[in-house]
């Protein structure tokens, strides 16, 4: 676009012409050009110029109709309009010279009608300036009148300029400029009218004149800023220009071509501009393809074909430089590109990368016609001789010899082979090549922006190509790597094919071995197949020639030789040779995602997953490779993560060189093979036994082979079961077979083999000691012996795992004090004889936590038996795991000795041994009436209620859950120590124990305590019960396992409710009755209160009694004292009868209650009953027979 | 003319491809099918932006270059068909084009989608 002159690459810019008082030109001409648009100014110090500026040219072709023109647009046209034709001339006149004296008026009558004449004829407005010194100066009004009638100007194109104060000037410049810019479009509207009306009535002599005037129009309408007419007639003039095409024969047939092309040129960049300007972005890609469609197949004569591909390109180039500086663009294309389904537009066209590439494309057609059309000519120097002085004449698009008349020049036409010679002059001098690299790059760079990874390395494949035409080498190579990386990845093998076949003609040209090794290498090894040649028709392949069998095997054939040493290849510089020697070897290597896999892939199994220290086992080396030819390896290394196992493979086949591949060790092993040569892909199986030593992972490496004196390559094994295909060959047809003969192994072979531990020859043996209790210190026993090995730095590690799999136990970083967070702990290690003292302290690690433990053991000879004991603690009920592992070495104290391990577990229950209950009592016949049990019906009864200063009955239970017997020692209630003494007194009903405290398993053990709470709590606390016991001694088969001391189990009581009963009743009636004999049955209310009670009493009749007394009734009772309500009784049946049934009320509490069944129950005996006291047993006896 | 066809696997790897012309520039068109998986990925990849051809397996023009068009097609299988063919010279040629490379392309699918059909060679003229 740079290329374009600037009058046609910006809008048209309207001109003014300043006349006289050339003191004030630079202020007014420096408002014109600020102004939005910016206006020209020419500014002219006297009248005389005017005439020069203004006079036409002798010769107008509009006006010699006759004559056909000499071309179709001037080449000045446009910049004539801009630099030298104004629109308005603007008459500046000082104030004193327009009042002045009558010489100084008639002069200025007569410089104002010199210039009315000037401008008459090109129709060019008049404005007149009168130059106020101040704005003062009075100006005579006759002398204003008649100026202005002189000039033939309308009243408000006389305008009075006051420069004086800033204000004043301000003022005059806005006013000049509104008459500037009206008259101006006033002028170029009247032209444009002109001229319209001379296209719509086709006045026109010839086809160039239609489009000369439309092209006119429509720069006129640029210069109004009428971009809607402006565009409809450069699209007429394109329109006509087109038919021009076949018809015109008034130049020599490649000239004439030249200039159509050269204005359609113009024409399509106008109109490009304004569309792109408008924001029509689809209407403008739109354009251009219909531009590109026309003329693209006018290629012109063979010999200047050249010329079409270099305006080709220069089409592209200015629209895509058009597009990207367009502001349309930076509105998402993508939207634009779907605004357009019907026009078949794709979102290529609107990125200025597309244009770019094929403006880059085209000229390098370009060049290779014009190198062909060069190469043509017989002497180069002719073109020089013939092409002097040809030079642009005065039409676009057209070419003459400039001739020397007298002190003029002038054009003489030239004819078409001249003019090519001209145009082979000119193009000779372009480098183009950097021309094109620029383009692609900036292709390039613009499909990188857009993450459009395909066609971006297209371009940067083309630019690649430029800099190894160019000889650049270096670059070069770095492109072509990177690109072939992207073919790889997908496969696009023909395009790898290029890619790598320039890289490698680039590292030869640099003589790079390494680089051209490899790429020679994957190159051989493609999946190209002879078919495709035969149905491809492949020229330009680069240096590499066409991607078929016989050049892989030429390729492959050439790297064999390079790196058996036996020929050297000529780089272009001399100093570069490429060659493998002893001073400069090659080494490749071959990684899991190398594109060498192909090349060498080698796969190793061995035959078993895991094999006893000692055993030996198969290993199978395979080996795979694409290369077209056998190749013969000479030596191969395999490589273990043990370097001992390392081992050589020689090739009998071969001479043998004495030199080792790696300086490893030198007493490695070596084989000898018959043949190792690599057939195109056929697995070369190797197989061969490994004897294992060491326990542990044996894995091997890498396989590295050698393949001339001085070319190794490093091959990292693969395991054949997770082996990835080869990425290129995946796709192809070819004989698929398995690494290892047997194809299990195929599918499952490993690289890799545990070798196990040896066989251990100790015994490790825990005790079984049956269930654990909670709280006791329990106790497993350990024994080990050594029943074949001696043992050397004995470890004995223990583990304690929840068996409901809450993991270990081991919350320590969390709850550091509390033991509540352990619920099972190791305590320690109990038992353990050392030898003697010294050893111990040396030897014994003795890391004790609490799941954990870690302990050393002694020495111990073949024959000898070592044992301890854990000593767990259950903190709560549950079944636990207990691991133990030995590990030892059975040959002395070395650090790194193969440490053998003996593993035992064992699960223990641990169970909570008695289980402890309470129960409150009130003693007999006696009840309190308690509000809150009143109450708490509804509540749940949360605490149980006992009565304040009365004495409660506590009854303490302790049940065996174990199915071991156990001894109780004692069982009693500690107070807790915050309400001791005062609160509450427990004490025991009797002092020793009941029985011998012998408790078998499911028996209970009771005791009674007499409680008396002496203060008013809803939440009493009674304290825990304390039960001192062990297991009996008499009854353990395992005493010695068990501890001796006793264990304390705690038990919480729960808090209990105390208050005060506001009325007691006590039942009083004899222990028993006889039948037929009265008794006495009294009924104590006693009112506890400092208030008069008023009870409500009943009495239910009995059928087994005769009853006196109320049978209801109400009492009152005094504070503080007793009333007592007595009845007669006579049973009438005998047993255990029910008395008659009392219900108080309680008036003042609205409670009523009754006593409970059992107090109110006697026994009746048939008669008097006789008792021995002498004789227990007797008297028992008898009262049973007196039953 | 269709100047090329070509089967371009699901992870765009080239499947089949083969060119009908007289002119050495086989290997131009590889790049060509190469690139036109550039267009494809797009329209995959922003279904909403190409508007009717949201749910078409035929793709319609990828891109014009130098004188070739190049139409795409989408099977379910994401395999992908590319047809190159030379711009003809004759009125809406695009709408013929695109006509046929859609026949063209539904022939081709069916083939493809045969278990028995293989890779079949078109005649063309």
């Amino acid at each position: 676009m740079e290329e374009y002159p600037e009058e046609l690459r910006t809008p048209p810019v309207a001109l003014a012409a300043l006349v006289g008082c050339s003191d004030h030109h630079p202020a007014i001409s420096g408002h014109l050009h600020s102004l939005q648009p910016p206006m020209n100014v020419l500014a002219l110090p006297d009248f005389s110029k005017v005439q020069v500026v203004l006079a036409r040219k002798a010769k107008d072709p509009a006006a010699a109709g006759d004559h056909p023109p000499g071309g179709i647009l001037r080449r000045d046209w446009l910049l004539k309009h801009r630099t030298r034709v104004p629109a308005v001339v603007a008459a500046m006149f000082a104030s004193d010279r327009v009042s002045g004296d009558p010489a100084q008026w008639l002069q200025v009558c007569s410089e104002l009608e010199g210039l009315k004449a000037a401008a008459r004829p090109r129709n060019v407005k008049l404005v007149v300036i009168v130059v106020q010194s101040s704005s003062a100066d009075e100006i005579n009004e006759d002398r204003m009148i008649a100026l202005r009638k002189r000039a033939e100007v309308d009243s408000k194109y006389l305008v009075t300029y006051t420069p004086s104060d800033a204000l004043e000037l301000t003022q005059s410049l806005n006013r000049l400029t509104n008459t500037f810019v009206e008259l101006a479009n006033t002028y170029y509207r009247d032209e444009g009218r002109r001229i319209k009306t001379r296209v719509e009535k086709k006045s026109f002599s010839s086809i160039e004149l239609n489009i000369r005037y439309c092209f006119k129009v429509a720069v006129y309408a640029e210069f109004r800023r009428d971009w809607v007419e402006a565009l409809r007639f450069y699209e007429e003039a394109y329109r006509v220009l087109q038919e021009m095409i076949g018809t015109s024969t008034r130049l020599p047939p490649i000239q004439r071509l030249v200039e159509i092309k050269h204005v359609a040129e113009q024409l399509h960049f106008k109109v490009s501009t304004l569309l792109l300007h408008g924001g029509k972005i689809i209407e403008a890609v739109t354009w251009f393809r219909h531009h590109n469609a026309s003329y693209k197949r006018l290629i012109g004569a063979p010999e200047a074909i050249y010329l079409h591909w270099e305006w080709m390109s220069r089409q592209f180039l200015v629209f895509a430089e058009l597009l990207e500086t367009s502001s349309a663009t930076t509105q998402s294309i993508s939207s634009v590109a779907a605004d357009n389904p019907d026009r078949g537009l794709t979102e290529w066209e609107f990125r200025p990368a597309y244009y770019y590439q094929l403006a880059a494309h085209y000229l390098k057609k370009k060049r290779s016609s014009l190198d062909i059309a060069l190469s043509m000519l017989v002497n180069a120097n002719e073109i020089d001789g013939r092409a002097e002085s040809v030079a642009p004449s005065t039409f676009v698009g057209q070419f003459s010899r400039l001739l020397e008349q007298g002190d003029g020049l002038s054009f003489q036409p030239i004819d078409d082979e001249e003019y090519i010679h001209y145009a082979l002059a000119e193009g000779k001098r372009f480098q183009d090549s950097y021309e094109i690299i620029a383009l692609f790059k900036k292709s390039y760079e613009s499909y990188g922006n857009l993450k459009v990874q395909r066609m971006g390395s297209t371009c940067g494949l083309e630019i690649a190509k430029e800099y190894f035409s160019a000889s650049d080498f270096t670059t070069a190579m770095q492109f072509f790597d990177n690109f072939a990386q992207l073919y790889r990845q997908e496969g696009w093998v023909i395009l790898l094919w290029e890619a790598l076949g320039y890289s490698r003609e680039c590292s030869k040209k640099m003589g790079a071995v390494k680089n051209f090794v490899e790429s020679s290498l994957e190159m051989a090894s493609l999946p190209v197949s002879s078919d495709d040649i035969q149905s491809l028709g492949f020229k330009e392949c680069g240096p590499a020639g066409p991607p078929s069998l016989p050049e892989r095997e030429s390729i492959h054939k050439e790297v064999l030789e390079l790196v058996s040493g036996e020929s050297g290849i000529r780089s272009v510089e001399e100093s570069n040779d490429l060659n493998v020697t002893e001073g400069n070897p090659l080494h490749l290597e071959i990684d899991l995602v190398s594109p060498l896999r192909s090349v060498l892939l080698a796969s190793v199994a061995f035959h078993e997953q895991t094999v006893k220290p000692g055993a030996s086992t198969l290993m199978t080396l395979s080996l795979l490779s694409q290369l077209p030819l056998t190749t013969e390896i000479d030596q191969l290394e395999v490589q273990f993560n043990q370097s001992e196992y390392n081992f050589t493979i020689t090739n009998a086949a071969r001479p043998q060189s004495t030199s080792k591949i790696t300086s490893g060790q030198q007493n490695n092993r070596v084989e000898i093979a018959a043949s190792l040569s690599l057939v195109t892909n056929k697995w070369l199986r190797l197989t061969y036994g490994i004897k294992s030593e060491q326990s542990g992972k044996l894995e091997c490496i890498s396989v590295i082979a050698k393949l001339g004196p001085h070319f190794t390559i490093f091959c990292r094994a693969e395991s054949p079961a997770s082996m990835d295909d080869l990425l290129l060959w995946k796709f192809e047809d070819r004989v698929e077979t398995y690494p290892t003969k047997d194809p299990a192994l195929a599918i499952t072979g490993q690289k890799v083999i545990q070798v196990e531990e040896a066989e251990p020859l100790v015994d490790l043996n825990l005790g079984d000691s049956g269930a654990a209790l909670v709280r006791e210190s329990f106790m497993v026993p350990v024994s080990i012996v050594a029943r074949g090995h001696d043992i050397y730095s004995g470890e004995l590690k223990i583990n304690l795992v929840d068996v409901k799999g809450g993991g270990l136990f081991s919350p320590r970083e969390i709850e550091p004090s509390t033991m509540d967070g352990h619920h099972v702990e190791l305590l320690s290690v109990a038992g353990a004889e050392w030898e003697d003292e010294s050893k111990k302290e040396a030897d014994k690690i003795n890391n004790i936590q609490q799941s954990f433990g870690l302990v050393s053991i002694p020495f111990l000879k073949i024959g000898d038996t070592w044992s301890c004991k854990l000593e767990i603690k259950w903190h709560r009920p549950k079944p636990i795991m207990l691991y133990v592992s030995l590990g030892y070495s059975p040959h002395g104290n070395e650090i790194n000795a193969q440490k053998i391990h003996v593993h035992k577990s064992l699960q223990i229950e641990g169970k909570n041994p008695v289980l402890i209950s309470h129960r409150f009592m009130l003693p007999f016949r006696r009840d309190p009436l308690l509000l809150s049990k009143m109450k708490a019906v509804s509540e749940n009864n949360q605490f149980t209620s006992l009565p304040l200063n009365e004495t409660s009955i506590l009854i303490l239970s302790a049940k065996n859950c174990t199915e071991v017997p156990l001894q109780v020692e004692s069982l009693s209630v500690e107070v807790d120590e915050d309400c001791a003494a005062t609160s509450c007194s427990i004490k025991p009903g009797s002092e020793d124990l009941a029985n011998s405290g012998l408790l078998v398993p499911g028996e209970e053990f009771r005791k009674v305590f007499m409680v008396i709470p002496q203060v008013n709590s809803s939440t009493l606390g009674m304290g825990t019960v304390l039960l001192r016991w062990r297991r009996d001694p008499g009854s353990g088969e395992q005493v010695s396992c068990i501890q001796e001391d006793s264990v304390l189990t705690r038990h919480k009581l729960p808090d209990v409710n105390v208050e005060l009963a506001p009325l007691t009743i006590t039942l009083e009636c004899p222990p028993y009755g006889i039948l037929g004999d009265p008794f006495t049955y009294f009924i104590k209310i006693h009112n506890q209160t400092q208030l008069l009670q008023e009870v409500k009493f009943s009495l239910a009749d009995s059928q087994s009694f005769v009853l006196s007394g109320s049978h209801n009734g109400t009492v009152y009772v005094l504070p503080k004292s007793e009333h007592i309500l007595s009845y007669k009784l006579v049973p009438l049946a005998s047993g255990s009868l029910q008395l008659p049934k009392v219900t108080l009320t309680s008036v003042r509490y609205s409670a009523g209650f009754q006593p409970s069944v059992n107090a109110s129950t006697v026994f009746v005996y048939p008669s008097k009953p006789h008792f021995k006291v002498a004789d227990q047993r007797e008297s028992r006896t008898e009262s049973v027979a007196a039953k | 003319m269709i100047v090329c066809i070509a089967v371009v696997g699901h992870q765009n790897n080239p499947l089949y491809i083969q060119s009908f012309t007289e002119a050495d520039d086989a290997l131009k068109l590889h790049h060509i099918v190469h690139c036109s998986l550039d267009v494809v990925d797009e329209r995959v990849n922003n279904p909403k932006k190409s508007g009717p051809l949201l749910n078409e397996t035929f793709l319609g023009l990828l891109y014009p270059t130098e004188n070739y068009k190049v139409y795409g097609y989408l099977t379910n299988t994401k395999v992908k068909f590319i047809l190159v063919t030379t711009d003809l010279d004759v009125k809406d040629a695009d709408v013929r084009n695109e006509q046929y490379a859609d026949y063209i392309f539904r022939m081709l699918e069916q083939l493809h989608s045969d278990p028995a059909g293989g890779c079949v060679v078109f005649g063309c003229d």
